[in-house]
């Protein structure tokens, strides 16, 4: 349509007076609703003007398309070299296996896959639940090893240290879980 | 650090001087301590270094008394050594323990092999949460009571 018009103008133009010359002719591809001579309906094949293949041709041309088509899709069958005898016994009792035809597992495996899966899942999470404490576990044991550094310094603070400190410090460690090895390695690290 | 072979050691050169007697005393002392040639030697070259010159060389007049120590050491590592850090331990906290007799302990019984029973007798942790102060001191363990000012 911007074709036309411009087409339109620039013609018009010419004259000065856009109206004067009354219309341009416009072919028949410039314009919508320019209605073509009726002659040229009878005599021009419009599929032929614009270059298309005819209807019956369409129709030839899609049924080879489709041959073609069965035909390459027979070919994969042959090309599967695992599957090849569930496939032809499956053709055999002309019976296909989509599932087997789409490469994909049946409901059955499927099944016992997701099965396997679960339990895989599951064997996981219960790993995972092994694990969590113990992670949790030194993250605590990090906590808790600070807090006792903290109440380590404390005791020692006076420069001596009494039965009655020492007494506390064990039961934070039983209470903690904290080893008398990590006990010592903090000593050592606090008279460093 | 004090340990015994050490504290043997400052006896059998307490006159500047070692003799023959005095080193056959180390002998008995490193055997009583079940210390090696090895550890012996190291202990040996670190007290010499230190050694101040005397004005006059002394004639090891301290054999004797390194001589009493060792048989002291000889008599005490026949009992139960661990038993006795245990005591030893107790002994301190009762009277308080300073870092630095924390410290001393450890490497006293170090040199006896037992620090780890001097550490349990400390810090209440195993058979040493439950042991009972000394109403005496051993001769051997004499010199670490007298660092920790228990005698």
């Amino acid at each position: 349509m911007n074709i036309h018009f411009y087409t339109a103008f620039t013609l018009d133009a010419k004259s000065g007076n856009p109206f004067e010359g009354g219309r341009p002719e416009c072919g028949p591809m410039l314009t919508e609703d320019a209605a073509p001579p009726e002659a040229e309906d009878d005599d021009v094949d419009p599929f032929a003007e614009l270059g298309v293949a005819t209807p019956a041709a369409t129709t030839e041309a899609a049924g080879d398309a489709l041959e073609a088509f069965f035909e390459d899709d027979e070919e994969p069958e042959d090309s599967l070299p695992v599957e090849v005898e569930e496939s032809e016994e499956a053709e055999d009792e002309d019976d296909e296996d989509p599932f087997a035809t789409l490469g994909v597992a049946t409901p059955a495996a499927t099944a016992e896959s997701a099965g396997d899966a679960l339990e895989a899942f599951f064997e996981e999470d219960e790993d995972e639940d092994d694990d969590t404490p113990a992670v949790e576990e030194t993250a605590a044991g990090a906590d808790a090893l600070d807090d006792y550094r903290m109440v380590l310094q404390t005791v020692w603070v006076d420069g001596i240290l009494d039965p009655a400190e020492v007494a506390l410090l064990a039961r934070r460690r039983a209470e903690s879980g904290i080893s008398f090895a990590q006990h010592l390695d903090l000593v050592r690290e606090l008279l460093r | 650090m004090l340990t015994p072979f050490t504290h043997g050691l400052s006896l059998a050169w307490a006159d500047g001087g070692l003799s023959k007697a005095g080193f056959h005393a180390l002998d008995r002392l490193q055997a009583a301590l079940a210390l090696s040639d090895d550890a012996r030697a190291r202990e040996e070259a670190a007290f010499e270094a230190n050694l101040d010159s005397p004005e006059s060389a002394g004639i090891g007049a301290g054999a004797t008394l390194t001589l009493a120590f060792a048989e002291a050491c000889e008599r005490l590592s026949s009992g139960d050594l661990r038993a006795h850090a245990h005591a030893m331990a107790a002994t301190a906290l009762r009277a308080g323990l300073t870092r630095e007799g924390w410290q001393a302990g450890l490497v006293w019984f170090e040199g006896w092999g037992c620090e780890d029973a001097w550490a349990e007798g400390c810090w209440h942790e195993g058979e040493g949460a439950n042991a009972q102060p000394l109403d005496s001191v051993p001769e051997a363990a004499a010199p670490l009571a007298d660092t920790l000012a228990l005698i």
